[in-house]
């Protein structure tokens, strides 16, 4: 009679070669017995060694989340065969903390809140380690390159940079320490700095190693180009391919915005820049086109539209997180407003510049909370002072004759209050409520414009069933017939403001959100008084903006026209 | 199954047939994990040192097949080889680059493998120890199985011709990080010869090699002089190469896709010509 659970080749049983052998795991012989020889490291560690710090992912070496340490090399764990990891020292996460103390490294790790899932942790901490080991003050694009093997689905790996400089720089301070004080070498100079890191670092590292030869060979497929039809696109020599240098993060280039957007140009509200974090800019190179940046920022599945940037804020507006105010003083660019008129669009760059500068767009600390808003252009004319713009600029660009368009633009004063109640835009109405009542006042205008276009174009989003309102330089014309979709838009979501002056005379568009453009009649003197018919809340108008009354915003108008609020 | 030396491993690859080598086991591995091969013998190639460094011989370099791609990444081998050491650093992430070798590349003849196109474009041979000795195949032949690996038999070394010219390897992936190539262009110089010498990888089972654009783009080329190339002529090159690598797509086959692929082969192509002539 056959006993089914011993005989090897019966029931119970498969004839799969099987293999004994010896692991070395953080210094411990761990003996293998009867094991398959098709067993990767990493289902013997977890399975049989009982180690479950190395996780298995994606079982192809794509995820890194099962990254030991393999005879001092970082390796995969999933795609070691552990039979012929036998008699090399395997490393894995279990083996970085001594004596139940994390490492510095996982310390590290976990303060620059690198873990929320935590399923890459232990193979990041291995990357970092392996890194560190080898590179004793990695670059930003050195620290990229070596961790882009760990996917991270959470956190995106700001905390795993973070980390490796915070780490790298608590080493060094560790070395340094002493050898400061018994040679008290300047840090800074020739020698020193070089003596210290031939010191402390390995020979390999003294080699310059070819990353910018090396990575350039990989030219990611730019996922806006593969949009275009293949027809349409000219061939210009930075065409297919965008050139970046690999595993790096686009830095912003719309200037301004270092501080405000998280390192790489991703705009990451409510993050603070990392501690020990250095806020630098990568090597930059060439570009694809100057539509590279935008594929980031562009919804996805549509096709790219115009110049106008995307983006829920058009991807050049001031982050929630961080006003301007870091810039107030500097009057360099802080966003750009893309004006959209009849006659085509014109893009200008919205200057911050100190409150002692009249007539430029300002951007007060106050509405940091995202919302664009340009106070004091009353009577100021803002096309008069404001840098950047063209001398021939002519605000009759931007009127539009056909006045019909007014009678769209009624509010619907209850959508105005179920905005208010609407918690699923909190983050827009939120500054409502938190708008000092001056500022309110000094909120003309164009402010108060797009304030209320904002909320025009949520509603609008809203009873459009969540479809994307965006208007084109084509939307402000209504009596033409060949009004897009968007256009179609424009007008649901002008419908539903409140409080309009009788002469819209077109819309401002700006990146998403459009707002009309009131001509307030001829004002006060500026040097575009002829010419330009329009005027934000003009001298003769009172600004929009916040009613502190109502908590309702209304659109600029002219004396003797009553608002709707 | 360990073996110390390419002797010892010959001899258990003849006493046991079963035996699937093993250098990196990246591929091998892959294939494992999900279940498409239950090896019946292991045969660990990584203690083999022999196999892991490289020398030179006869003007031409002969690579270990055991050579890692981190290895190859390094600075002095790109020195030596800059197509290849382009390509080593592009395949994979680091923990598959650190254990990944060049053999196992060749071997498990991948249609993205990276050094692919580079080997059939420095016409590389390979080395092929088995019980009867060893012999001599180019790789393309062991690549398209006009010459293939012979039971028993071990790919030992890869002889790289030294050109001492500019050599360029571009890939294009589908993101910013390691990635799998949808395209692969190398394009080394043979300025003794006078020869241009390009390969497309990735865009087919085995990298191609368009002839008569090498032929057609190296009569453009100014030999003597600076060697440099008219835009023009890379432009018509890069459109020559997609042309001859990517085929036309029949009725029924998705045309943008087939566009689209001799579009960035084509940008590619002329790209690396431009680097090489740069």
């Amino acid at each position: 009679m056959t006993d089914f659970l011993t005989s090897p080749l019966e029931f119970g049983a498969d004839d799969s070669p099987r293999t004994s052998y010896t692991l070395r795991v953080n210094g411990v012989d761990r003996p293998v017995a009867d094991a398959w020889i098709g067993e990767s490291l990493l289902y013997v560690l977890r399975e049989r060694l009982g180690l479950a710090g190395a996780k298995g992912g994606c079982e192809q070496g794509e995820c890194g989340a099962c990254s030991v340490q393999v005879d001092g090399q970082l390796t995969a764990a999933c795609l070691v065969p552990a039979a012929l990891a036998a008699g090399v020292e395997v490393r894995t996460v279990e083996g970085l903390a001594e004596e139940g103390v994390p490492s510095d490294v996982q310390q590290a790790l976990a303060d620059s809140g690198a873990v929320q899932c935590g399923y890459c942790a232990p193979g990041l901490a291995m990357a970092v380690h392996d890194l560190l080991e080898r590179n004793h003050h990695p670059s930003e694009l050195e620290a990229r390159q070596a961790l882009c093997g760990n996917l991270c689905r959470c956190t995106g790996y700001r905390g795993a940079l973070a980390a490796v400089q915070a780490v790298a720089a608590a080493r060094a301070d560790d070395e340094d320490a002493p050898e400061e004080e018994s040679t008290a070498t300047p840090f800074f100079g020739d020698g020193p700095v070089d003596h210290l890191i031939e010191a402390t670092s390995p020979v390999e590292e003294l080699i310059p190693v070819p990353v910018g030869a090396a990575y350039d060979a990989v030219e990611p497929l730019d996922e806006l180009d593969q949009l275009e039809p293949y027809e349409q696109t000219e061939d210009d020599g930075y065409d297919v391919e965008a050139e970046l240098p690999v595993y790096v993060d686009v830095p912003p280039q719309h200037g301004g915005y270092e501080g405000g957007y998280g390192e790489g140009g991703y705009p990451v509200p409510g993050y603070p820049q990392q501690e020990g974090y250095p806020q630098e800019e990568y090597p930059q190179q060439g570009y694809a086109t100057g539509t590279y940046g935008q594929s980031y920022e562009q919804p996805y599945g549509q096709p790219p539209q115009g110049p106008y940037p995307g983006g829920p804020f058009g991807g050049r507006f001031p982050s929630q997180a961080e006003g301007p105010d870091a810039r107030q003083a500097t009057g360099e660019a802080v966003g750009t407003l893309l004006m959209t008129a009849p006659g085509g669009t014109q893009e200008y760059p919205v200057v911050d510049a100190p409150a002692s500068v009249t007539g430029e767009y300002r951007l007060p600390a106050e509405f940091a909370t995202g919302e664009f808003a340009v106070p004091d252009l009353t009577g100021a004319g803002y096309a008069a002072t404001a840098e950047g713009y063209p001398a021939d600029y002519s605000g009759a660009d931007y009127a539009h004759q056909d006045r019909s368009h007014q009678d769209q633009l009624h509010q619907d004063r209850s959508h105005q209050d179920q905005l208010h109640q609407d918690r699923s835009h909190q983050d827009q109405l939120h500054q409502d409520h938190t708008v000092p009542e001056q500022t309110a006042a000094r909120a003309a205008g164009l402010g108060a414009g797009l304030g209320a276009g904002m909320r025009a174009q949520a509603a609008a989003r809203r009873r459009g069933g969540g479809g994307r309102v965006q208007t084109d330089a084509a939307s402000p014309a209504p009596s033409e017939p060949a009004l897009g979709a968007a256009g179609t838009a424009f007008s649901g979501a002008a419908t539903s403001a409140a409080g309009l002056p009788s002469d819209v005379t077109g819309s401002f568009h700006v990146g998403t959100i459009s707002m009309p453009v009131v001509d307030a009649g001829p004002v006060g003197d500026h040097p575009y008084e002829a010419d330009q018919p329009f005027e934000y809340g003009g001298a003769t108008g009172v600004p929009g903006g916040l009613d502190p009354a109502t908590g309702v915003y209304v659109l600029p108008h002219q004396h003797g026209q009553e608002s709707g609020s | 199954m360990l073996p110390a030396s390419l002797d010892e491993a010959v001899r258990a690859m003849a006493e046991s047939p079963g035996a699937v080598p093993v250098a990196g086991g990246t591929d091998l591995m892959g294939a494992v994990n999900a279940g498409l091969l239950r090896p019946m013998a292991l045969l660990g190639l990584g203690r083999v040192t022999e196999l892991r460094g490289w020398q030179y011989q006869d003007g031409a370099a002969l690579l270990g097949a055991g050579l890692t791609h981190a290895r190859m990444a390094r600075p002095d081998f790109a020195a030596l080889i800059p197509a290849l050491a382009e390509a080593a650093a592009t395949v994979g992430p680091p923990q598959v680059r650190n254990v990944g070798t060049l053999g196992g590349n060749i071997v498990s003849a991948h249609p993205a493998g990276d050094t692919l196109p580079v080997l059939a474009a420095l016409e590389a041979t390979v080395t092929l120890v088995g019980p009867e000795g060893a012999r001599e195949v180019a790789v393309s032949h062991l690549l398209t199985g006009l010459d293939p690996l012979h039971p028993g038999e071990l790919l030992a070394f890869v002889r790289v011709p030294l050109l001492h010219a500019p050599q360029v390897f571009l890939k294009s992936g589908g993101r910013t990080g390691p990635a799998r190539a949808v395209a692969s262009v190398s394009l080394v110089l043979d300025p003794a010869r006078r020869a241009v010498r390009c390969a497309v990888g990735a865009v087919a089972p085995v990298p191609l090699r368009p002839l008569e654009a090498e032929q057609w783009v190296a009569g453009c080329i100014d030999w003597d002089g600076e060697r440099t190339v008219d835009p023009d002529v890379a432009q018509a090159f890069g459109e020559y190469v997609a042309s001859a690598c990517v085929p036309d797509a029949g009725a029924d086959s998705p045309v943008p896709t087939t566009a689209r692929l001799r579009r960035t082969v084509s940008v590619l192509a002329r790209r690396a010509l431009g680097r090489a002539l740069k």
